[in-house]
C-alpha cells in the first residue's frame, strides 16, 4: 500500500530532506522488502508501525513506501577502529552505518522477503547491488553481515568485487550491516530476484535514497548539547 | 520422481499441548511482563514463540509454545569445527574440534533463534550501566543463572554472542569461564527483537537457565522471573571398538517387562536404539576373528546385563536402559542370533575366539549364547565388506518367569560409514541380493517389485528396507499422537538429507482428501502448531538418525493421508 505523507512534521535537525525523495524514515523497524505483485516481484520499503516517518510513528502495521518517495536516513557516524577493506576505508575514517540492532533514533533496517510464500519458490531471492551514485562522486557503499565466527561476509560493495550478494529463503527477514564512507545523498541501486514455480525467473530493480547526515558543526554542537553529542558517535 | 502414497485412513481423535522439536525456522526465546502490582514477580512468563504474520513490530500473530516441552535441535548444517588458530572459538575447545552454531542470520536448516520482548512501555525504567532511571519506555535485562543437563555435564559450554560491524563478538553469555554478572544483556528495550549467535561443544540435552528482570517505574522496586530453555546437540549415531550391546527390560503394551537390547557408547556416555545407529567396521580381522571361516573385517565390543549409567539417551529411556537386567531378578539370560542380511557372513565371537553365533553355516537355536551378569568381551566378524543388518532377540527368565523379547536390529557398516552414498548402499546390497553389478543403478527401478523404488529403500534404510526383499510393510505408518493428533513417524537418516538441501531431500506430506498436499520441508516449515515435523519417540536426546513425526494440528481429524517425497541429490 502506498502512503504519501505531507511534510508537516518538523525536521529532522540534523538531517535534510533529500533532493530526490518526499519523505524522511528516521527511526523504527523497516525493510528493503520484496512482494509478488501481479506476476511480478516489487521491491519496495516495508516500513512497520514503529517507524517515524517525517517526525510521526506510522503506528498500525505500517506502510509500504516506492524506493523513490522515500528516503531513509543514516544518522551517526563512527571512527573505524581498524581498515575496512568492505568500504575501502582505513583506521580512522568516518563511515556512517546502519547496524544489526534496534537503537532509537536511527533506522533499524533490515531485508526481507516476508510477503512471498516459500512454497512457491525455488530457491532463495537473491539481493545484489546494481549501481551506486554518491554524493560527491567517489567514496564507498557496502552491505555486510558478521559470520559470528570473528569475520564477515560481504554482500554488497563498491570497494571491492566478489560480493555474494545477500541470498535470503523466502518468507523471512534478516539484518546486515549498511555503511557509506561521506555524507549526503547516496542512491542505491538494488535488484531482487529468485524463480517462482511457475513464473519462472522474475527480478525487479529499484533505487533506495539514504540521506547521511554530516556530523553536526562545532557551532551547531553547542547550540544542541546533548542532542548533538547522541548524534556523533566516537568508537573508543 | 512420484511421491510414495504410504497409508490410507485415520481416526478422529481428541486434542492436546504437544511436545515440540525445533531443528530448524524461525523462532524466539520470548519474555513477556503484564503488570502485577501486588506480585511484581508474577507478572513475568516465557515461552518460544513464532510469529504467523511475520511482523515483530505488533503483538499480532504470536504464537506462544512452552518452554519445558520445547527443545531446540542442532540441525546438521550447525556442526561447525573450531578453526586454526581458532580466535574466541578456543572457548568451545581446540583448532580442529567440534562445535555447534545455531546463527545469527538465517540459513536454511538451522534454527534462526532470537529473544524478543513484549512488555508495555511506562513499566520499567531505563537501565544504563547500573543506573535505572524513570522512562517512558523502559527496559528489561536477562541474565544466564545455571547451565545443566548432560551436555553441560560432559563438560559443555553454552554462549550466545552478537558481533559487532567488524565481526568481532560481543558476548551475552558465555558459560566456558563460569556464569556470573558478566553473562547478561543488561539493556532490552521493551518490545524488542534481537538475533544471536548460540554456541555448544558437546552432545546432549542442555538446561539453560535464563533470569529477566528490571526496575518498576512505579516504585524502583526490583522484580525477576525465571525459565529454563532447553536445546539438544546431537550424538554422532555411529559406534565403533569398544561399545556395547546393553541388555535391559522394556514392557511391550503395558505387559510384563522382557528382555530387549539398546546400544551404549561408554565415552560419549549415550544410550541409543540399536535402530538409530551404524556399527563402523574398520579394522581387518586379526585371529580373534578365526572362527568365521573367510572372515576379513572385525570389531570389538562387549555385551553386558549392567554397566554405568548414561544420562543420555537417543531413541530410549536412559534410565531404563541404565537399569539393565540385573541379578537375581533376570536369570538365564540369552541373545540370540535370528537373522542376517548382507553381502557375506557375521559371526559373534567370544574372547577365546570361540564361536557363539554365526549365519556362515545358518542361524538356528544354535546361534544364541548365555549372557552372564558381568559384561562379556565379544568380536563381530564379517566376510565381506558392505552393510549388514543383524537382527536378535534377547531372552530370560524374570522371577521365575520366561520371557521372550522383541526382534531388534543391529546395523553395521563394514568399510562404511554412516552418510554411506547411494551407489555403495546400491554396491552392497547388489552382493547380498545376487544381483548384477549395477542392477541398482537406477533410482526409478524396483527391483524386489514391492512398489518401493530403489531410491525410497535407499531414503529409509535405518526403517529396515531392502531393495532386494519386498518389505513394502516396513513403510512409516500413520498413527494417533497420544495427544491424539493425525500423525506419521519415521526415522530420518540426516546424512542421507541435511536439512540444507545438499544432500538428498526427504519431505513428509499430509492431506486431508488426497487432494491438497501440505509439504514440510526445512525450506516450507509450516508453523509448530499446525502441520509440522518434529520429534518423536522416547529418549531426551538426539543423533544423526533421528526419530520424527510429520504431525497434524488440530485435532480431531476424520481422516488424513500422508506422503513421502523423496528427491535424489542432483
Amino acid at each position: 500500500m502506498k502512503h504519501l505523507l505531507k511534510a508537516t512534521a518538523p525536521l529532522l535537525l540534523c538531517a535534510t530532506l533529500p533532493a530526490t525523495a518526499a519523505s524522511i524514515y528516521t527511526e523504527g523497524h523497516g525493510d528493503i522488502g520484496v512482494g509478488l505483485e501481479g506476476g511480478a516481484l516489487h521491491l519496495h520499503l516495508h516500513l512497520k508501525g514503529s517507524a517515524v516517518v517525517d517526525g510521526t510513528a506510522l503506528g498500525g502495521t505500517g506502510a509500504e513506501f516506492e524506493p523513490g518517495d522515500i528516503a531513509i536516513a543514516v544518522p551517526t557516524s563512527s571512527i573505524l577502529s581498524a581498515d575496512f577493506p568492505a568500504l575501502g576505508a582505513m583506521l580512522g575514517d568516518t563511515a556512517w552505518i546502519l547496524g544489526v540492532d534496534e537503537v532509537p533514533g536511527v533506522p533499524y533496517l533490515g531485508f526481507s522477503t516476508d510477503e512471498l510464500v516459500a512454497a512457491d519458490w525455488a530457491g532463495n531471492i537473491t539481493f545484489t547491488l546494481s549501481n551506486v551514485t554518491s554524493p560527491s562522486g567517489s567514496g564507498h557503499f557496502a552491505v555486510w553481515q558478521p559470520d559470528g565466527v570473528g569475520g564477515i561476509d560481504i554482500l554488497m560493495s563498491t570497494a571491492v568485487s566478489g560480493a555474494t550478494g545477500l541470498s535470503l529463503m523466502p518468507e523471512v527477514h534478516g539484518h546486515s550491516f549498511i555503511g557509506f564512507t561521506a555524507p549526503g545523498e547516496w542512491l542505491i541501486e538494488i535488484t531482487a530476484s529468485g524463480t517462482h514455480n511457475t513464473l519462472g525467473n522474475l527480478s525487479s530493480t529499484e533505487t533506495f535514497v539514504f540521506q547521511v547526515v554530516p556530523e553536526p558543526s562545532a557551532a551547531l554542537l553547542v547550540g544542541l548539547g546533548g542532542i548533538g553529542a547522541a548524534l556523533r558517535r566516537r568508537r573508543r | 520422481m512420484r511421491p510414495l502414497l504410504v497409508a490410507l485412513g485415520l481416526q478422529a481423535l481428541a486434542a492436546a499441548s504437544p511436545p515440540t522439536d525445533l531443528i530448524y525456522g524461525h523462532h524466539e526465546i520470548h519474555v513477556d511482563y503484564q503488570s502485577s502490582p501486588s506480585d511484581p514477580d508474577a507478572g513475568w512468563s516465557f515461552s518460544v514463540s513464532y510469529d504467523t504474520d511475520n511482523d515483530f513490530t505488533t503483538n499480532s500473530g504470536i504464537v506462544r509454545l512452552d518452554p519445558a516441552d520445547t527443545v531446540f535441535v542442532a540441525s546438521p548444517a550447525t556442526e561447525k569445527t573450531v578453526p586454526n588458530p581458532p580466535g574466541f572459538l578456543s572457548r568451545f575447545g581446540p583448532a580442529g574440534s567440534k562445535y555447534w552454531l545455531l546463527p545469527f542470520s538465517p540459513q536454511l536448516g538451522t534454527p534462526y533463534l532470537g529473544v524478543r520482548t513484549t512488555v508495555p512501555p511506562g513499566i520499567f525504567r531505563q537501565r544504563v550501566g547500573d543506573n535505572y532511571s524513570p522512562s517512558p519506555t523502559g527496559t528489561i535485562s536477562l541474565r544466564l543463572i545455571s547451565v545443566e543437563g548432560p551436555g553441560a555435564e560432559a563438560g559443555g559450554v553454552f554462549a550466545a554472542w552478537r558481533s559487532d560491524a567488524m565481526g568481532a563478538p560481543i558476548f551475552a553469555f558465555d558459560s566456558s569461564d563460569g556464569i556470573g554478572t558478566g553473562d547478561e544483556i543488561p539493556t532490552i528495550q521493551v518490545s524488542s527483537h534481537t538475533h544471536y549467535n548460540w554456541g555448544f561443544n558437546r552432545p546432549g540435552l542442555y538446561r539453560v537457565t535464563l533470569e529477566a528482570f528490571g526496575r518498576l517505574n512505579s516504585n524502583n522496586a526490583f522484580t525477576s522471573g525465571r525459565a529454563t530453555l532447553l536445546f539438544s546437540i546431537p550424538f554422532s549415531s555411529r559406534l565403533g571398538d569398544g561399545d556395547q550391546l546393553r541388555l535391559w527390560a522394556t514392557s511391550q503394551n503395558g505387559g510384563p517387562p522382557v528382555p530387549t537390547a539398546a546400544v551404549a557408547d561408554p565415552q560419549a556416555a549415550v544410550f541409543y536404539d540399536s535402530q538409530q545407529t551404524i556399527w563402523e567396521v574398520t579394522r581387518a580381522a586379526t585371529s580373534a576373528a578365526a572362527g568365521l571361516p573367510g572372515a576379513l573385517w572385525e570389531t570389538n565390543g562387549t555385551i553386558a546385563r549392567s554397566g554405568s549409567a548414561f544420562s543420555s539417551g537417543v531413541g530410549v529411556d536412559p534410565q531404563a536402559v541404565a537399569a539393565g537386567l540385573p541379578d537375581p531378578s533376570w536369570s538365564g539370560v540369552t541373545w540370540q542370533l535370528s537373522d542376517v542380511e548382507g553381502p557375506g557372513h557375521l559371526a559373534v565371537l567370544g574372547s577365546g575366539g570361540g564361536l557363539l553365533a554365526s549365519s556362515h553355516d545358518g542361524l538356528n537355536g544354535q546361534d544364541a549364547f548365555s549372557v552372564p551378569s558381568t559384561p562379556l568381551d565379544i568380536v563381530f566378524a564379517f566376510t565381506s565388506p558392505g552393510l549388514y543388518r543383524a537382527r536378535f532377540r534377547a531372552a530370560g527368565t524374570m522371577n521365575g518367569q520366561a520371557t521372550l523379547g522383541p526382534e531388534r536390529i543391529l546395523v553395521f557398516g563394514v568399510n562404511l560409514a554412516g552418510g554411506f552414498t547411494y551407489s555403495q548402499w546400491a554396491d552392497s546390497f547388489e552382493r547380498s541380493g545376487g544381483l548384477p553389478v549395477g542392477a541398482l543403478a537406477d533410482r526409478d527401478g524396483d527391483a524386489d517389485r514391492d512398489g518401493l523404488p530403489n531410491a525410497t529403500e535407499f531414503a529409509f534404510f535405518f526403517q529396515g528396507l531392502s531393495p532386494v526383499r519386498p518389505d513394502r510393510a516396513l513403510m512409516p505408518r500413520p498413527r494417533p499422537t497420544p495427544e491424539g493428533y493425525a500423525a506419521v513417524e519415521f526415522l530420518r537418516d540426516t546424512w542421507i538429507d541435511p536439512l540444507d538441501e545438499t544432500g538428498w531431500e526427504i519431505r513428509p506430506a499430509a492431506s486431508p482428501d488426497l487432494q491438497v498436499w501440505q509439504i514440510r520441508s526445512s525450506r516450507v516449515s509450516g508453523e509448530p502448531l499446525d502441520v509440522f515435523e518434529t520429534g518423536a519417540g522416547p529418549g531426551n536426546a538426539h543423533g544423526r538418525v533421528v526419530q520424527r513425526q510429520l504431525r497434524v494440528m488440530p485435532a480431531p481429524k476424520d481422516r488424513h493421508f500422508f506422503r513421502f517425497h523423496v528427491t535424489p541429490k542432483p
